[in-house]
């Protein structure tokens, strides 16, 4: 399975930024937009720009991924390698050791100085599905990702860890290991789906217009950021969708036949907007007191 | 260090530092992060620090962003240091060079839960100076915990705030020796610690 080809490409299509013009708010037109979700900061022709936009109906082209430098740690090859005399079986250590191997190959490491004419630059390293039960070994998760911390710190590498949580839900919730987890990475966020939730949140959690084209399919939590010599989380003061730690800014998924998109959400109007009009079969005007429910005559009015 | 100067106050500590041959246990949660409190006993006069999670360079950062500007402070590396198959006599030996150290020692260990996750189910406190120990307590290191705080002279617990998130408040502080509880504010360079309700920002 070649798990490369089946990565999403980039979209084409660069958002117009037009703002029409605004006949009566007109004084509020030079203040700065505050969307719902982060605006795509395309940088000048020239300057690197970070932060693509994918299009998840497409797939990555060929020429990409052949000009790019890729360094594939196949599963099938580590559970053969890890047969050997050498790991005994320890997938956990095998995988570790080729990491180890990659970075000091690559000349990502900081320790040394980067081979003669080698210009630096990062590595961005992806574990897929770590703590599956495709791993096995005497050595456990935890040491793993100890060991894993400890090399990074001395290397100019990013490391994105995809773990499958519902393997770790039991019957009395999750299992520990994953707190412990948790605490041995810097950064950790969690997406929650509705799917096979009892209650259906999304019709408390309401999109833009009400209505199943632009339903929500789950929360983003955002459990832990990186606080790397530092003692707050940079990343958290910077950004206007998670400000610090406070719940001000809930974030919620959708996935659509295109894009994967990250909002923030509230609560819609109390009643809905559809549902606020006073019943009409009631002509006499009633105050509306505390203890009034539509249809009926309040009990406290005298 | 300024930044502490009202939690010192509040602990009655005279010199500021826990009194010699006492072990201080800090217990973190993942919301509430309790290493904010190490800087306070990394700037007493002579500190050892043995840590698990970060390198130097993150505690010598941190220490200067507070304006302490050359910290003296020996550091230990037991991130990288550690083979996979740790055993436990794989301690000592980076332990008995603790015995050459001036009496006035504070030996400050960072995130020792990380030794069970190595695979110990034991630890051994062994100091003639100041032992403080930054933990995570969850389910997984209960026993750990309690067994260390029922050997500490002083247990600070971190926790995040019972009502929810705050942008204010980045947590609370407890401690079992004393009826301390404190809110505390963690900035870029320095925490602050009030009273519930006295935040400068909400007052």
């Amino acid at each position: 399975m070649d798990l490369q080809s089946q990565l999403p490409g980039w979209t084409s299509a660069r958002r117009d930024k037009k703002d029409p013009d605004l006949k009566i708010a007109w004084r509020y037109q030079n203040l700065p937009r505050v969307d719902k979700e982060m605006e795509n900061t395309q940088g000048t022709a020239g300057e690197m720009a970070f932060c693509e936009r994918f299009d998840l109906s497409t797939r990555i082209p060929r020429e990409a991924l052949e000009r790019a430098k890729i360094d594939l740690i196949d599963g099938d090859k580590i559970a053969e390698m890890s047969q050997g005399d050498r790991y005994r079986g320890d997938m956990y250590k095998c995988v570790l050791d080729e990491i180890a191997r990659i970075i000091d190959d690559g000349g990502f490491s900081s320790l040394q100085q980067p081979p003669a004419g080698h210009e630096r630059n990062i590595l961005r390293l992806e574990l897929r599905s770590l703590g599956s039960a495709f791993w096995r070994g005497d050595t456990s998760i935890l040491q793993f990702l100890h060991a894993l911390r400890g090399l990074l710190r001395y290397s100019y590498v990013a490391c994105v860890i995809s773990l499958p949580v519902h393997l770790y839900d039991g019957d009395s919730g999750r299992l520990p290991v994953v707190r412990r987890i948790e605490h041995l990475c810097d950064a950790v966020i969690e997406l929650e789906s509705f799917e096979g939730a009892y209650a259906k949140p999304t019709d408390i959690v309401g999109g833009r217009k009400a209505g199943a084209a632009t339903e929500y399919h789950g929360f983003l939590h955002i459990h832990k950021l990186p606080r790397v010599n530092s003692l707050t989380a940079a990343g958290g003061r910077l950004s206007i969708l998670h400000s610090g730690g406070g719940s001000a800014n809930n974030l919620a998924f959708r996935q659509r036949r295109k894009k994967f998109c990250i909002e923030t959400y509230h609560l819609p109007i109390e009643g809905g907007v559809t549902e606020r009009r006073v019943p009409e079969d009631n002509k006499k005007p009633r105050a509306v007191g505390c203890g009034s429910r539509p249809g009926k005559p309040d009990p406290l009015e005298f | 260090m300024a930044t502490y100067k009202t939690l010192a106050a509040s602990l009655d500590w005279p010199t500021g530092q826990p009194p010699s041959q006492t072990t201080t246990l800090i217990c973190s949660s993942l919301s509430a992060p309790g290493d904010i409190l190490l800087p306070h006993f990394l700037s007493s006069d002579h500190a050892v620090l043995l840590s698990f999670t970060q390198t130097s360079n993150h505690y010598m950062h941190i220490l200067r962003k507070m304006g302490v500007h050359r910290p003296k402070i020996h550091f230990v590396n037991a991130l990288t240091d550690f083979s996979l198959d740790a055993l436990p006599s794989a301690t000592r030996p980076k332990l008995t060079w603790l015995a050459g150290q001036p009496e006035n020692t504070t030996l400050v260990v960072d995130g020792l839960c990380s030794l069970m996750d190595q695979g110990m189910s034991a630890v051994q406190a062994l100091l003639g100076g100041r032992l403080v120990v930054s933990v995570f307590l969850d389910e997984f290191t209960e026993k750990l915990v309690r067994a260390l705080a029922r050997r500490s002279h002083y247990v600070f617990n971190f926790e995040g705030l019972a009502s929810g998130a705050s942008s204010d408040v980045s947590g609370q502080l407890t401690a079992t020796f004393k009826p301390v509880h404190l809110h505390y504010k963690v900035a870029d360079t320095a925490v602050q610690f009030f009273s519930p309700g006295q935040s400068r920002t909400v007052l």
